[in-house]
């Protein structure tokens, strides 16, 4: 089988080298594609033969934020089933409600300190991508 | 009815003249016997002759009216003594003729030969005579009581003038010789005794009749001094009454059913400036605007076709062009002879009405300036909303960075670093985490002030007992002995509470971590000295307190009693903690010593 890829968006390239990192200590073999704002990752998920198995969403995007990118996501055919894991620094109950509310099947609070956030990556690929089982059409073969 | 001893005095001299005439007589008649006169005793020979008694009681008598005809009680009572007497002795002349006895009256007193006169039977009484004497005998007695009734003053009268008559009848006799009158069988009567009871009669009659006169003009005069007197009064009476509507602040007024004034009170007229004796007689038309005119006449009728009393809002201008607005109690009645009125009273509430308009007008100002203020209040809220939400992200993301790097560093290239540099990196890690926290704690502090209180019954002792829980599971290894009071209900946002007890509970956690075993309480108290009224909870630990003398400061944000090395923190908890307990309306206040825990006191 085709190693499953993660869409990571994500605007900071800080967090985008520190997320990659800690993938690589937690010896994650998927293919990261990182997309730099909504916009991008949209029209990723459109062009992609293969949808991803999971993706990462930042709330804080240029462009176009990351509830606007949910939103579209489940509001289209394809990617509507898609597992996404929101992963952002904000703790704020509206961005709770309403990323659940949108559609999100999760939502990690990204923690300042590295050897957590290197958990919590730890965690996170554990569970969506080794435990969880994917909704039918996602890293599969077209 | 009775009179006060009053004296008739007036036109008395009539009688004193008449009863003195008598008295005349009787003396002229005494003489005549003691001289053996005849013109004296029969006025012409051949004449019966008046007896001796007789001549003797007109003396009496005639004295006595003069007496009682008299100003002075005494000389009336002595006349009715002397009449009284005479009266005895009349009586006595008719037993004599009654019983047929011979009682010799007639010589109780005097004694004459009956052949003095050369006339047989002589000196006796006559029969009417007696009954004469009787008559105005009782009259004169009757007089001599000032003080008696109209009735009995009538029968005096009577008795006097029949009296009087009768001696007048016998004197005509005499005068044209009819031998009829002289009584065939009984002894005629003596001229000088007619002519004397004559006198005599109409002299106590006249006296009777003066007294009437007397009398009735006395009542006349009681009359009118009472007649005076219940006029002054009912006078009195109305100028008070007058004095009274003219001092109610109130207007006052009757108009009849005919629209037209009758009575207005003297408010009314300073308020129109107007008179009621230009108005009266006159209806509204003639002196108010027609319009109100109108509108007030309109109002009158209504109030007459109901027959009830109405309060109305009137709207009538003053003179000075000014609209007034008067409260009016208007109401119908009706006088004692059945004619209709409309009375009113009316009470000036411009100003009060000026007032009312006032406060509403001044309400509906605050609610415009409250409505502004709260647009402005949830315009900062907003404003602080999108505030904290940015520092949500932005501060943080930074941080990552920071620290994620320097770990990096610290973890790949550490082995080419000396021990300061790593200390350095370590210093540089341990100030991001600082941080980190300060903004959440910031963030919290701000979602305290934002958030809805919402009210409820919580279980303050469950939430402590949750925290402390939580605590435990963090670090297990500490030793703490906690005790939380049962049945702590409080009425107060269960998530707020959650916050304060978390940073109390967490705090009393932080400061007890040197102590091999510490106790923590969480419990409430009667509160009673410094505290408001009512009950205070507190949580308590035996940790390493603090000075009291920086106690001010203890609540203040970023102020801290420890430096950073004995205790973590930066200082934002206690700041939060006293800003849900004032949302909560509550106060909250701290006692400790250096080395031996504190405690601290809040209320909800």
């Amino acid at each position: 089988m085709e190693p499953k890829v993660i869409l990571l968006v994500e605007d900071n390239p800080d967090d985008v080298a520190l997320t990659l990192r800690a993938f690589q200590k937690n010896n994650i073999q998927n293919e990261v594609v990182v997309a730099r704002d909504g916009v991008e990752a949209i029209e990723y998920l459109r062009s992609a033969e293969v949808p991803p198995q999971l993706v990462l969403l930042d709330l804080q995007l240029p462009r176009m934020d990351g509830h606007e990118v949910l939103r579209r996501l489940r509001a289209e055919e394809r990617t509507r089933l898609l597992p996404v894991v929101i992963l952002t620094s904000s703790s704020e109950e509206r961005d709770l409600v309403e990323g659940y509310a949108s559609g999100a099947n999760s939502y990690v609070r990204k923690p300042v300190d590295f050897d957590q956030f290197t958990e919590a990556v730890r965690q996170l690929d554990l569970y969506w991508l080794v435990l969880n089982e994917a909704p039918p059409g996602a890293g599969a073969a077209r | 009815m009775s009179l006060s001893s009053h004296p008739d005095t007036t036109n008395a001299w009539l009688t004193r003249a008449a009863g003195g005439l008598t008295a005349m007589i009787g003396v002229l008649g005494l003489y005549g016997w003691f001289t053996g006169s005849d013109v004296l005793t029969a006025v012409r020979e051949g004449y019966i002759p008046i007896a001796p008694n007789t001549a003797a009681a007109f003396v009496l008598l005639g004295l006595a009216l003069a007496a009682v005809a008299g100003s002075s009680p005494r000389l009336r009572k002595a006349g009715g003594g002397i009449t009284l007497i005479t009266l005895v002795v009349v009586s006595g002349r008719f037993l004599e003729y009654a019983l047929g006895v011979d009682l010799a009256v007639d010589r109780w007193f005097f004694h004459f030969p009956a052949e003095t006169l050369g006339l047989a039977p002589v000196g006796k009484m006559a029969l009417y005579t007696a009954f004469n004497f009787l008559f105005v005998g009782v009259a004169i007695l009757i007089l001599a009581d000032a003080g008696r009734g109209r009735g009995i003053n009538d029968l005096a009268r009577v008795l006097a003038a029949v009296a009087a008559l009768i001696g007048l009848v016998f004197a005509l006799g005499y005068l044209y010789a009819s031998p009829l009158l002289y009584g065939s069988e009984s002894i005629p009567m003596a001229l000088p005794t007619a002519f004397g009871f004559l006198v005599l009669g109409a002299g106590a009659a006249l006296q009777a009749s003066l007294r009437e006169l007397a009398e009735r003009r006395r009542e006349r005069e009681a009359l009118v001094v009472a007649h005076a007197a219940l006029q002054e009064h009912a006078r009195e009476r109305e100028e008070l009454f007058r004095t009274f509507m003219n001092h109610t602040p109130a207007m006052a007024f009757m108009k009849d059913d005919e629209g037209r004034y009758v009575y207005m009170n003297q408010p009314m007229e300073r308020a129109f400036d107007v008179h009621l004796d230009d108005l009266r007689g006159k209806t509204d038309d003639d002196w108010l605007p027609p319009e109100t005119a109108r509108q007030v006449r309109e109002n009158d009728a209504e109030v007459l076709a109901r027959g009830n009393p109405i309060e109305l809002l009137e709207s009538v201008p003053t003179p000075d062009g000014r609209m007034h607005h008067w409260l009016s109690l208007k109401f119908p009645f009706e006088s004692a002879t059945g004619e209709r009125f409309l009375g009113g009273v009316a009470l000036d509430v411009t100003d009060r009405l000026a007032a009312e308009e006032e406060v509403r007008r001044m309400n509906v100002e605050l609610e415009a300036r409250i409505a502004q203020r709260t647009a402005q209040l949830e315009a900062a809220y907003a404003e602080l909303e999108s505030f904290s939400y940015s520092v949500s992200h932005d501060l943080r993301a930074p941080l990552r960075s920071i620290k994620g790097f320097t770990q990096m560093l610290i973890e790949d290239h550490g082995d080419r670093f000396d021990e300061l540099a790593r200390q350095h990196m370590n210093r540089v890690c341990a100030a991001t985490d600082r941080m980190s926290a300060l903004i959440d704690d910031l963030l919290a502090l701000a979602r305290v002030s934002r958030s809805e209180l919402r009210r409820e019954r919580v279980d303050l002792g469950a939430v402590a007992r949750a925290v402390v829980e939580d605590l435990r599971e963090r670090e297990p290894d500490r030793a703490v002995q906690v005790a939380v009071e049962e049945g702590l209900f409080v009425d107060a946002d269960p998530r707020l509470l959650e916050v304060v007890l978390e940073n109390l509970i967490g705090n009393a956690w932080k400061f007890t971590a040197r102590k091999p075993v510490a106790t923590i309480e969480v419990g409430s108290t009667p509160s009673n000295g410094d505290g408001p009224p009512g009950r205070a909870f507190f949580v308590r630990d035996d940790g390493a307190g603090f000075d009291m003398t920086y106690a001010g400061k203890l609540f203040s944000p970023f102020q801290r009693l420890h430096g950073v090395e004995e205790f973590d923190g930066v200082g934002i908890g206690l700041a939060t903690v006293k800003r849900v307990i004032g949302r909560h309306g509550g106060r909250i206040w701290a006692e400790a010593e250096p080395g031996h825990g504190a405690t601290f006191y809040f209320t909800l």
